[in-house]
């Protein structure tokens, strides 16, 4: 029996029709207002009119619609809010103004005073106000996230606000709207991440936070914090020659206590990084101690690329990434196996290593050089292992590749696209990954999904493989049908009701079903990918293909708990019916179509497909039509030799004939005998 | 539809079969004829005699007869001149079967005329039933053939033209 599910979603929308731009009847989106300094790279924000309770503050951030947000984070912030942190209050999907498409707006406390930055564009903030208002507000709030197993990922002045225009406790802004690290700028995140895309770094882990800790303090204490007129590279170039903190400080040393807190937060080595444990201990008047061993990042001697000399891995892997050809050319020219061992002595390297990295002399075959280009990604993930994925443009952190999917998609720019599919070709990624995991943990931690995607986008399935990485690695992006351009649609349950509203005055069932949708139901519907491969397979049969589509539909009708399926049964049946007008057999073919028009008008897509299955009766009728011509044929025969005429001299007439003949001879005997023996009585 | 080479080969079995079977009956049948004719002999000669004379026509069929159908055509000859030939062979009997009683039936003419009659009689019937049983085969046959027609239109019906093979 089939639950009214779809029938609440049909009232949520038609109060969302009645009253547009109100969230959960109360509170009402002001598009009059903007608020710029709370947009992030998710989405726009707008002020809130809270129609009951005018005393609390909130803003409206609308979401952007080829950005995915951090839905974990929202789930378990509605859940269990933070304190110290603007937590989100309501997520809803509305229509802004009647007739705009819907849009998915998440509701987000407002603070009650400035943003840190703001205050620090007036003036520097003392050490005695950061360690008593500023550090413990957010170790407070960091020590809670990181406590849930979530990372917070957008710590920056101006994401910083004081709870009140006293300017004492302060309270972290938004950092789930957007994907991690995405507003941030490429100095407030350790070196391993800055020098990956924005929408790709990452969720990182606890000592990306305490980085981003030390960046905002830094800037608390200086009163800014800024590249100095310095280009991203030449920024990273600065920051590997003299460490983070020295090239973000610019020269100004920073005394005492202070001084040791920021050394220790910005330390490039994750190892050597403060965590929360000595953040709080030194809010506490203490100065902890600790050592580790660090990686070493220095070749044994300089290597000389491009007339350049390089100390530094990070700079050579960086520098590779940037110019691939040349360093293809270059790594092709070396003996790579002896010169890796005699350039970096601190780490071993091993025969599966130089099999996996495959740096043969042979020149690149490929006309697009995709080999060269693997080839650098592959020697730029050994020489810098913490490093993003870096390959032919791109740069992602092995936690941050879903983000990265979605802002490719989203750009619309098909080069890129064919570049992320290259990305997912046996000899990058799935290699990068066995050559990485060992040194990188978000690689050791992510590697497995990510080969299971690379398997899928390689399985032959193209770019339907990469939609279904978009959306199985990022769980919060709506489906980006252009048919759905009206909806915003984030779950299959709502995908297959909005289905089912747009079959009504759909032409055509094939075009609803384009390839995000069947992505969007293949990544987020337990099983739904064998039915799409099967509705892949009977592409060229109409008759399979209108089956395969009833079974996949019938599926998600029972995998989802849809409830009636009217206008998509409707559809079906009506698409159906031409196909069951070719059956040949006039019964089997009356029965069917009385069939169709029955289920047709009940909504359940899965009796349909049960009682309904063309491709079997279609084989059933064709087989049952070929002895139909054999038995006519047959038949035909005999009543042609029937409707011959019969000669007394055909042997079977003269068979019957003289056995006839026989019968009443013996007849004629048996009667003279009887008369011979009543006679001679 | 064309015979398969196991359809055919069933079927010369078959055939081998009751030609078998017919061959044993038309050899069985003289033999029987031979063992009574003996036997009537050993009993009483002059009624042997009168059978051998009175069955001549059927004599000439058993040795004459070479179509497939001999049997058949023989059990009617030798019935209807049976016939014939039983009332001459009582009586015989009845007056003690001496060899002057053969002699008087052999000299009437009457006699004669009865006998062969009777297997003339029996040679019209072998020439006429396998007329009046292709008559009565036409009769049967278009009937047959009506239903089978009937049962063809149903199946067009049920198929469709096409099923007939015509575009």
């Amino acid at each position: 029996m089939l639950s009214p599910a779809s029938q609440n979603l049909e009232s949520i929308n038609k109060q969302e029709e009645d009253q547009p731009g109100l969230l959960d009847g109360r509170y009402s989106v002001d598009l009059a207002t903007p608020l710029p300094h709370f947009d992030t790279a998710g989405g726009k924000a707008y002020g809130v009119i809270d129609l009951k309770d005018s005393s609390r503050r909130y803003y409206a951030l609308v979401h952007y619609k080829g950005v995915p947000h951090r839905g974990d984070v929202v789930a378990e912030l509605l859940r269990v809010p933070v304190t110290n942190l603007l937590n989100p209050i309501l997520q809803q999907v509305v229509r802004l103004k009647a007739g705009e498409p819907e849009r998915l707006v998440t509701l987000i406390e407002a603070p009650g005073g400035p943003s840190l930055g703001s205050v620090l564009s007036r003036l520097p903030l003392s050490g005695h106000r950061l360690r008593r208002y500023v550090v413990p507000g957010i170790v407070q709030a960091l020590h809670v996230l990181h406590g849930k197993g979530l990372t917070y990922r957008a710590l920056r002045p101006q994401n910083v606000f004081f709870s009140s225009n006293s300017l004492e406790d302060v309270v972290l802004g938004d950092c789930f709207t957007a994907p991690p690290g995405a507003d941030q700028p490429a100095h407030f995140e350790p070196l391993e991440k800055s020098v990956a895309d924005p929408m790709a770094r990452g969720d990182g882990d606890q000592s990306t936070d305490m980085y981003a800790l030390g960046a905002t303090l830094l800037a608390c204490h200086l009163g800014n914090l800024s590249q100095g007129g310095r280009t991203d590279e030449q920024f990273f170039n600065a920051r590997i020659a003299q460490g983070s903190f020295w090239a973000l400080a610019a020269g100004t040393e920073v005394p005492g206590v202070t001084g040791s807190l920021l050394r220790g937060l910005l330390h490039d080595d994750v190892e050597e990084r403060w965590t929360l444990k000595e953040t709080s201990v030194w809010v506490d008047a203490a100065v902890p101690r600790r050592r580790a061993v660090s990686m070493n990042w220095s070749f044994a001697r300089p290597v000389l690329f491009r007339r350049l000399s390089y100390s530094d891995r990070r700079l050579l892997a960086r520098d590779f990434s940037i110019y691939p050809l040349e360093a293809a050319t270059f790594l092709r020219n070396l003996d790579f196996s002896h010169w890796v061992q005699t350039m970096m002595i601190t780490e071993t390297f091993n025969d599966r290593l130089e099999s996996l990295i495959s740096a043969r002399k042979d020149r690149d075959l490929y006309g697009n050089r995709h080999g060269d280009h693997a080839l650098v990604a592959r020697v730029c993930a050994h020489v810098d292992p913490l490093g993003p994925v870096r390959f032919r443009g791109l740069s992602f952190s092995a936690d941050g590749v879903g983000p990265a999917i979605a802002e490719i998609f989203a750009s619309g720019d098909e080069s890129r696209q064919n570049t992320l599919l290259e990305v997912f070709d046996s000899t990058v990624l799935p290699a990068i990954i066995d050559i990485s995991s060992d040194r990188n943990t978000a690689m050791a931690i992510n590697g497995p999904g990510l080969s299971r995607m690379a398997h899928i986008v390689r399985r032959g399935k193209g770019e339907s493989g990469l939609l279904y990485c978009l959306y199985a690695m990022n769980p919060t992006l709506p489906c980006q049908s252009p048919k759905l351009a009206d909806y915003w649609v984030g779950t299959p349950q709502r995908l297959i009701f909005i289905l089912d509203i747009l079959a009504a005055d759909s032409s055509d069932l094939s075009s609803l079903l384009d390839p995000h949708v069947l992505a969007f139901f293949c990544a987020r519907v337990d099983r739904a990918q064998i039915f799409v491969d099967r509705m892949e397979l009977s592409r060229n049969d109409p008759v399979r293909l209108m089956t395969a589509v009833t079974a996949f539909l019938a599926h998600l009708q029972v995998a989802l708990n849809a409830g009636p399926l009217k206008n998509l049964t409707a559809y079906l049946s009506k698409s159906m019916r031409p196909l069951a007008e070719r059956l040949k057999n006039k019964h089997q073919r009356e029965d069917t179509i009385a069939k169709l028009e029955r289920l047709g008008r009940i909504g359940d897509i899965q009796e349909l497909a049960g009682s309904v299955n063309l491709t079997a009766l279609t084989a059933f009728d064709m087989k049952a039509f070929l002895e139909a011509e054999v038995k006519i044929a047959a038949l035909r025969q005999t009543i042609n030799q029937l409707r011959q005429p019969v000669s007394p001299s055909s042997p079977s007439a003269r068979i019957s004939g003289y056995r006839a003949a026989a019968a009443i001879g013996w007849l004629v005997v048996l009667v003279t005998i009887m008369a011979l023996t009543l006679g001679g009585k | 539809m064309a015979k398969t080479g196991t359809d055919r080969k069933e079927s010369r079995k078959k055939e081998r079969k009751a030609g078998k079977a017919s061959g044993q009956r038309s050899r069985l049948t003289p033999f029987l004829i031979y063992l009574c004719l003996g036997g009537l002999l050993f009993v009483s000669p002059p009624v042997a005699g009168l059978v051998f004379l009175g069955l001549i026509p059927t004599f000439v069929v058993l040795f004459v007869d070479t179509t497939p159908e001999k049997v058949a055509r023989l059990n009617t000859m030798f019935s209807f001149n049976l016939s014939g030939v039983l009332p001459y062979m009582v009586d015989m009997w009845e007056k003690g079967g001496r060899m002057v009683h053969l002699m008087e039936v052999i000299s009437d003419l009457v006699a004669w005329t009865v006998m062969l009659g009777a297997a003339g009689l029996g040679a019209a019937t072998l020439w006429l039933f396998p007329v009046l049983a292709a008559g009565v085969q036409q009769i049967l046959n278009r009937e047959r053939a009506s239903r089978l027609e009937k049962r063809r239109d149903e199946l067009i019906d049920e198929w469709g033209v096409k099923v007939t093979g015509s575009p």
